[in-house]
């Protein structure tokens, strides 16, 4: 019976000091054993793992995942003394874990220290640009890929040194002008529009007055084409009108002469005319009646 | 007060003042050890007060018989009883906390570990204090309570020790707190069944008979059993078939709770992935099925703790907003109206403006997904707003908004996507939805003022157009018009002139007969025509010319029509 007892509670022990030896490396971090907090082993390969010596040593977890945290926006002068508002996003990761451990700081705090530094660096390289080289509508000037890569670059070889940790990437998320430039641009922007619309109404003139001109300039055209044809009709109508008159007069140019001449006078003499006419006229011939008949 | 008396109380004393300290104490470093530690103080201060009251009893002369008869419980017996059950509920939550609570931090580790070695030399000079008075005096309360103070000695050093050696990196607190808790289960388990043995015998004196250790190792006796079954019979009646039969139950009873157990663990072993998801499973912290994730359906694993099973949401598109973050959906998107929480873009001929875009994306690789980065939303975000303002930063503002949106949309997926994969985010772009583009809301006007202006062009060039429409088909008539009056003119003149010239020949024809006479009647014929209608003046040359004709002359020489 003792011995059974015995028997148990040496099993429970056991699977106590097992349970306090026995700890698993999840693929998501790295573990350091310390002992006593001294670094025994950095174990890198996710599985079950064995503390020598139970419970002396201390499993510290330390993420291996990559972090991507935002930086301060931060104002700026550009090398033509324009100033700019960026911010900016580093991504990084856990490269030397032992030297992380070490150097005693937490994700947060590298946060903030990555966000000092890359701030500080941007603050220099961008000395070296102007705007132009930013904000372009030509884009074989903008270089905002190449100053990514400088930053970079950098600040990897600051990082690697100091917290065991690398910089994977950096990159420029987000571009602003301070208040006092927001203000003229929104100016500008709206003068802009102004002088837009003004140009609008004025080429509206314009179309109106070269549509008018070609309508008037086309009318007139019609026009004096149908009195060029209406006179070239007429002419022909004319001719063949004198044509038959000249055909029936000259049978008797004379007649017509006498004929035409009496017609022509009494047109003239339709208006309102005085005549005066002498007691000797032909007409009056007979108003001094003699007596005899004729000559 | 005699001596034993005196010791017993300041003994309880003393464990007051000790009790009030480890709380305290535990206020200040939030160690469970000491929390443990504490409630066992708290015991002590029980057990201290008995054994004052057992004193004093002693004294006094035993009152009456009548309490010998087992009527009334001593109230030793009921206060302990009481007292025993108290603490076997709290050394219950305590084990519970230990071992389902976390790891705790704890703060000023080094003076509260230095402060728990002194409390042990304190528990060390009452137990050399109770045991010399409890032998002098011949009082075995006193002697058992010295023993008890040497136990507390012992914990507080346990919990000196571990205090101070975590300060060295190494924590062992909750291990030690679950020693104290089983340590107070053991005393409170002592202390219900010694009062109620005491009570049953009627033993005018508390004393500790049994121990723990003797109580538990009973329970594997046939003896402890036989007794309690034949004490329960004589004392309740109740029937109990036999005690072999009752051993077959309990056997039978714990071999169901065996089997359900058993089955309930292996059933964690099969699990289902639903159609939107896929499943990583890790063995021991480590992706066991690398490369090919785990699809929907039902399988098999290894129980707690070898696999553990993971599910992720892998063909569940997602949305992501880049410009506006709070968008209610409600209201048409105007441009005169702000749409939520807006951010500010540059364009390349910098212009602001608002671009309202959402990303439509969903997990392409879920070991990237999950092994890669601690939040790859983020990763998402970053990479999205810095392609997008880079690609906004090199465009024509008008552009943005016109001609150029249908391909922003395929440039940046194409962009973003490669940035993604560079960065192992497991994401995937599925489209970009430019949903609306516009100025800041203070300047609309002006937009809108240049699409009215633009509008009045259409306008007046129309008004034109109109203009011309009406024009041309009036010229066309005049032109028609002036035709036909031509048309007319010449019908007038030709027919006109045939009948002037028919009528001539006609006249011809007679005046060629008789010259004279039609000559003559023409003539007077017209004369009379012409000289009715008109003022006439005759005048005789012979009476000479009358004074009116001053300008004669000359009105006959310019006459056409001279009678002469």
């Amino acid at each position: 019976m003792k011995t059974k007892i015995l028997l148990l509670m040496i099993a429970v022990i056991v699977l106590v000091l097992a349970c306090y030896s026995l700890f698993t490396v999840n693929e998501k971090e790295f573990v350091i054993v310390t002992r006593f907090g001294k670094p025994v082993r950095t174990l890198e390969q996710a599985g079950l793992y064995f503390k020598r010596s139970g419970f002396l040593e201390t499993v510290n977890r330390i993420e291996k995942r990559a972090k991507v945290f935002k930086t301060q926006p931060i104002q700026l002068l550009l090398g033509d003394k324009n100033p700019l508002i960026i911010t900016c996003y580093v991504c990084w990761k856990i490269s030397d874990p032992l030297t992380f451990l070490q150097s005693l700081t937490s994700s947060d705090i590298v946060d903030q220290k990555i966000g000092d530094m890359v701030n500080s660096l941007l603050g220099s390289t961008l000395g070296d640009y102007t705007i132009e080289n930013i904000i372009n509508v030509r884009p074989e000037l903008v270089k905002l890929e190449e100053i990514e890569a400088r930053i970079l670059q950098e600040s990897e070889q600051k990082a690697i040194k100091k917290y065991g940790i690398k910089i994977i990437d950096v990159g420029i998320r987000r571009l602003a002008y301070p208040q006092i430039v927001t203000q003229s641009v929104y100016d500008r922007m709206r003068a802009e529009r102004e002088k837009e619309a003004k140009r609008y109404l004025a080429e509206g003139k314009e179309e109106v007055a070269k549509i008018e001109a070609q309508t008037d300039k086309e009318v007139a055209q019609i026009i004096a084409e149908a009195n060029k044809e209406a006179e070239i009709l007429k002419g022909q109508g004319d001719k063949e009108a004198m044509g038959i008159y000249a055909e029936a007069y000259k049978q008797d140019p004379a007649f017509f002469e006498f004929t035409k001449s009496l017609e022509a006078c009494s047109e003239v003499l339709k208006r309102k005319s005085t005549l005066i006419l002498s007691t000797e006229s032909e007409i009056f011939k007979y108003l001094k009646y003699t007596g005899k008949t004729g000559e | 007060m005699t001596r034993k008396e005196k010791t017993a109380l300041i003994t309880a004393i003393l464990n007051v003042v000790l009790t009030v300290l480890k709380f305290i104490a535990f206020f200040f470093t939030g160690s469970l050890a000491i929390l443990a530690e504490a409630w066992h103080s708290f015991s002590d201060i029980t057990t201290s007060i008995l054994v004052f009251i057992s004193v004093r009893e002693k004294r006094s002369p035993p009152a009456a018989s009548e309490e010998g008869e087992g009527k009334s419980i001593p109230l030793e017996y009921q206060i302990s009883f009481l007292i025993g059950l108290f603490m076997f509920f709290i050394s219950m939550l305590l084990i519970w906390k230990t071992v389902t609570g976390r790891t705790p931090v704890i703060e000023n580790s080094l003076i509260s570990g230095l402060i728990f070695i002194i409390f042990a030399v304190a528990s060390y000079i009452i137990y050399r204090f109770e045991t010399s008075v409890g032998e002098k005096e011949n009082s075995i309360g006193l002697i058992a309570d010295g023993m008890h103070a040497r136990a507390d000695m012992v914990n507080s050093l346990l919990i000196g020790f571990s205090l101070v050696i975590y300060r060295m990196g190494l924590n062992i607190d909750t291990f030690v707190a679950l020693i104290i808790a089983i340590l107070i289960l053991s005393f409170s388990i002592e202390t219900i069944v010694n009062a109620v043995v005491a009570y049953r015998r009627k033993e005018d004196k508390y004393i500790f008979r049994y121990k723990s250790t003797t109580i538990a190792l009973s329970l594997f006796e046939k003896r402890t059993w036989a007794w309690a079954f034949k004490h329960l019979e004589e004392q309740f009646g109740l029937r109990i078939i036999s005690l072999a039969s009752l051993k077959k139950v309990f056997k039978c009873s714990c071999g169901i709770f065996i089997l359900v157990l058993l089955s309930t663990y292996t059933s964690k072993c099969i699990y289902t992935i639903s159609p939107s998801q896929e499943g990583i499973i890790e063995r021991f912290g480590s992706p066991v099925n690398y490369k090919r994730a785990i699809q929907p359906g039902m399988h098999f694993k290894f129980p707690w703790p070898v696999d553990k099973i993971i599910k992720i949401d892998s063909k569940t598109i997602r949305m992501k907003s880049i410009g506006n973050t709070t968008d209610e959906g409600s209201f048409a998107l105007l441009w005169t109206k702000k749409h939520g929480t807006e951010t500010a873009f540059i364009s390349g001929d910098n212009n602001f403006f608002y671009p309202y875009i959402v990303i439509h994306y969903r997990i392409k690789d879920v070991f990237k997904y999950r092994y890669s980065h601690i939040d790859p939303e983020i990763v998402l975000d970053s990479v999205s707003n810095q392609v997008i303002s880079n690609i906004f930063s090199q465009k024509v503002f008008y552009e943005i908004v016109t001609s150029y949106r249908k391909q922003f949309e395929t440039d940046v997926a194409e962009i973003i996507q490669e940035k993604l994969d560079r960065l192992n985010s497991g994401l995937e772009v599925i489209n970009i939805n430019m949903k609306d583009v516009h100025p800041p809301i203070f300047i609309s006007s002006s937009f809108e003022e240049v699409i009215a202006a633009y509008q009045k062009k259409e306008e007046m060039i129309n008004q034109a157009q109109g203009y011309k429409n009406e024009s041309m088909p009036m010229a066309r008539g005049i032109r028609a018009k002036l035709l036909k009056q031509a048309e007319s003119y010449v019908i007038d003149e030709t027919k006109r002139a045939n009948g002037v010239a028919l009528r001539f020949i006609m006249q011809l024809e007679e005046y060629r007969k008789s010259q004279d006479i039609i000559t003559k009647k023409i003539y007077f014929d017209f004369v009379k025509e012409a000289l009715s209608k008109n003022q006439k003046i005759i005048v005789d040359p012979s009476s000479g010319f009358p004074e009116i004709w001053l300008d004669g002359k000359q009105l006959f020489k310019s006459s056409k029509y001279r009678w002469d």
